[in-house]
């Protein structure tokens, strides 16, 4: 049943970002909110903000359990590598109890006082200082942080394809220059391996915080867990596929393309006429036999993916950071920034240096979202606000959305989820 | 082709000297001289970098009188030599290196094959590096070490050139989830 649009997580302020907005899309007439569950009941509840603090930290320790400390002893030094993405799900404080109850957890177990929390940046260098602050880490956390981001000093790691670089500061957590094998081979090596002991991480699905799991098998944990992920998210990145025309709004800290909606991200939305999860899609490798064919124009590269969704039909920008190249939204897409102070920003950032000549400058949110509407045709708004378990969307949305959830929840399961899990070789995996 | 309209000035009361700034500049723009961070103006592509890392907050960025365009004429090169280079380095020509200033790949390559011998030649020459610098320089490099041209040290890039393509052969066949040997 449709319910009047729940109020989003809150925003950090932040020097990357405008002041935090009084006036949230949220707040504007005709605005609902569709639960993640009403439109999948078959999802398993999570806990929202302000719920289920408690229930994480037992959870944390009901997972660490059966994990071996062993490897650590009292006069060790213990790094707890923290993902800058957890403090951002939802308001943060689910994955701040997480890591508390993770730190206390090793020292009761091992005697080892000399415990780190190392906070990593994805791309302001002062970014970790603000998380420290906002979330009172210093003092919550009973032990030391440190922080770190992606233009720190560098170290060496041999791997089995060659030398690859970890920041220097946390012995690995991800280079500056990383994809999906790099992180395997880095991970895989004798230099990690030496240190590594066991990972914790925060479950989740669209509809909020479910659990926590940790391992020292860092591959069976990602067997246990990859089956519920791409089966949870995989119904909800198909839905967002199948909206035919939409008016997207940011509305969060951080940057757009990684701000949440129903639990997952704009940028699913951005690319969501192709399906993420399928390996098969064409991809660009320059190895010498597709090279000779490119330069003899038997194919064609890249033609088919990473093109912005067609269905978006305008951007609103209520709230977000620059800094992280997406300049192709407002190039493609009419795109209209609420306030000076928003425009400031995007002007200043060099990753985005022509995003502003693409955009207009609203001074309100209600009058952007009118402009936004006029141009775009449609009266279907979806936004990206920061919400887990709901959509924060018009009416005509919510409806639109309902009416293809069904469908799509049976294609998921019937179709796209024995393919995501055959191409990872998980299809017989019971763990 | 990027316009940079701003510039970072460094306020000399505030400076401490640190290099924090001097060290993470891609264009090599900064230099500290007698414990002040000097800024050429010439060579700026605001990037924001300095500002970002400087604790004093000594650094600011300022608008332009004249924006200054960085850009390279590609069609002044030979594109044999370009498709020579790309496939020298296992590069499409048409890869997008730097997101940020849509740079390509062949564009580096030209810059290679015009004269460019630095990681700075190439963020001047071609605005590759002077957005996020997150992505771009490992291509940057791929191309370098095909054209026989050595970079020194630097902890800014750290000088990595490996791409996908150098996976070995028995690596991605042990690894067959992860689609090295992709498909176009």
């Amino acid at each position: 049943m449709l319910q009047p649009a729940v109020l989003p997580p809150a925003v950090m302020p932040s020097i990357y970002g405008p002041p935090p907005r009084r006036t949230r899309p949220a707040h504007l007439p005709g605005m609902v909110s569709v639960g993640v569950t009403e439109l999948f009941p078959e999802m398993a509840r999570g806990f929202l903000q302000g719920e289920g603090i408690e229930a994480v930290r037992s959870a944390t320790k009901k997972a660490l359990a059966d994990v071996d400390m062993r490897k650590i002893k009292p006069e060790d030094k213990v790094n707890i590598l923290c993902s800058e993405h957890g403090f951002y799900i939802l308001e943060g404080l689910h994955y701040r109890e997480m890591l508390k109850a993770l730190g206390d957890e090793v020292f009761d177990r091992t005697g080892c006082r000399n415990i780190r929390y190392v906070l990593a940046s994805g791309m302001g260098i002062k970014e970790t200082d603000e998380v420290i602050d906002y979330f009172d880490l210093k003092e919550y956390f009973n032990f030391r942080t440190r922080t770190t981001h992606p233009f720190d000093a560098a170290v060496a790691i041999e791997t089995e394809i060659g030398t690859l670089y970890g920041l220097k500061k946390v012995h690995g957590n991800f280079s500056n220059r990383s994809a999906n094998f790099l992180q395997k081979a880095i991970f895989d090596s004798p230099f990690v391996q030496e240190k590594f002991v066991f990972a914790c991480i925060l479950r989740s699905t669209p509809d909020g915080i479910t659990g926590v799991n940790a391992d020292n098998d860092l591959y069976r944990l990602d067997r246990r867990i990859s089956k519920e992920l791409l089966r949870d998210y995989g119904k909800v990145l198909r839905l967002v596929g199948e909206i035919d025309e939409c008016i997207a709004v940011w509305d969060a800290g951080r940057w757009g393309y990684y701000i949440h909606a129903g639990g997952i991200a704009f940028g699913c939305l951005e690319n969501g006429r192709y399906d993420a999860f399928d390996l098969d899609i064409p991809s660009a490798m320059g190895f010498h036999d597709t090279l000779e064919k490119y330069f003899k124009g038997e194919i064609k590269a890249l033609d088919t993916i990473m093109n912005i969704n067609p269905a978006i039909r305008a951007v609103v920008i209520n709230q977000a950071w620059p800094g992280l190249p997406i300049s192709d939204v407002p190039r493609h897409v009419p795109t209209v920034v609420v306030g000076r102070d928003q425009a400031d920003l995007l002007n200043l950032d060099s990753t985005n240096p022509d995003f502003m000549n693409h955009a207009v400058i609203s001074d309100t949110l209600e009058t952007a979202m009118e402009f936004a509407h006029k141009i775009a045709g449609t009266d279907k708004v979806i936004v990206f606000d920061g919400s887990f378990g709901y959509f924060t969307v018009s009416r005509t949305m919510a409806d639109s959305l309902m009416e293809k959830a069904g469908h799509v929840g049976r294609q998921v399961e019937e179709h796209y989820l024995p393919l995501w899990l055959k191409q990872r070789g998980l299809n017989n995996c019971d763990e | 082709m990027k316009v940079v309209h701003f510039v970072s000035v460094v306020d000399p009361r505030k400076c401490n000297g640190d290099r924090l700034c001097e060290g993470l500049c891609p264009a090599g723009a900064i230099k500290v001289v007698e414990k002040k961070a000097r800024v050429d103006a010439t060579r700026c592509v605001a990037c924001g970098k300095c500002a970002d890392v400087c604790r004093e907050e000594a650094v600011t960025l300022i608008r332009r009188d004249d924006p200054m365009a960085i850009g390279f004429n590609v069609a002044a090169v030979d594109p044999a030599k370009v498709q020579e280079l790309c496939m020298k380095a296992s590069l499409l020509p048409d890869l997008l290196v730097c997101a940020c200033t849509g740079t390509l790949a062949g564009e580096v390559a030209a810059a290679v094959i015009s004269g460019a011998r630095s990681p700075e030649d190439i963020v001047a020459r071609t605005g590759a590096g002077s957005g996020c610098g997150i992505y771009c320089m490992g291509v940057v490099f791929k191309l370098f070490q095909a054209a026989g041209i050595r970079i020194p040290e630097d902890p800014r890039w750290n000088n990595l050139p490996l791409t996908a393509a150098d996976v070995p052969e028995v690596v991605s066949e042990k690894y067959p989830a992860y689609y090295f040997r992709g498909r176009i």
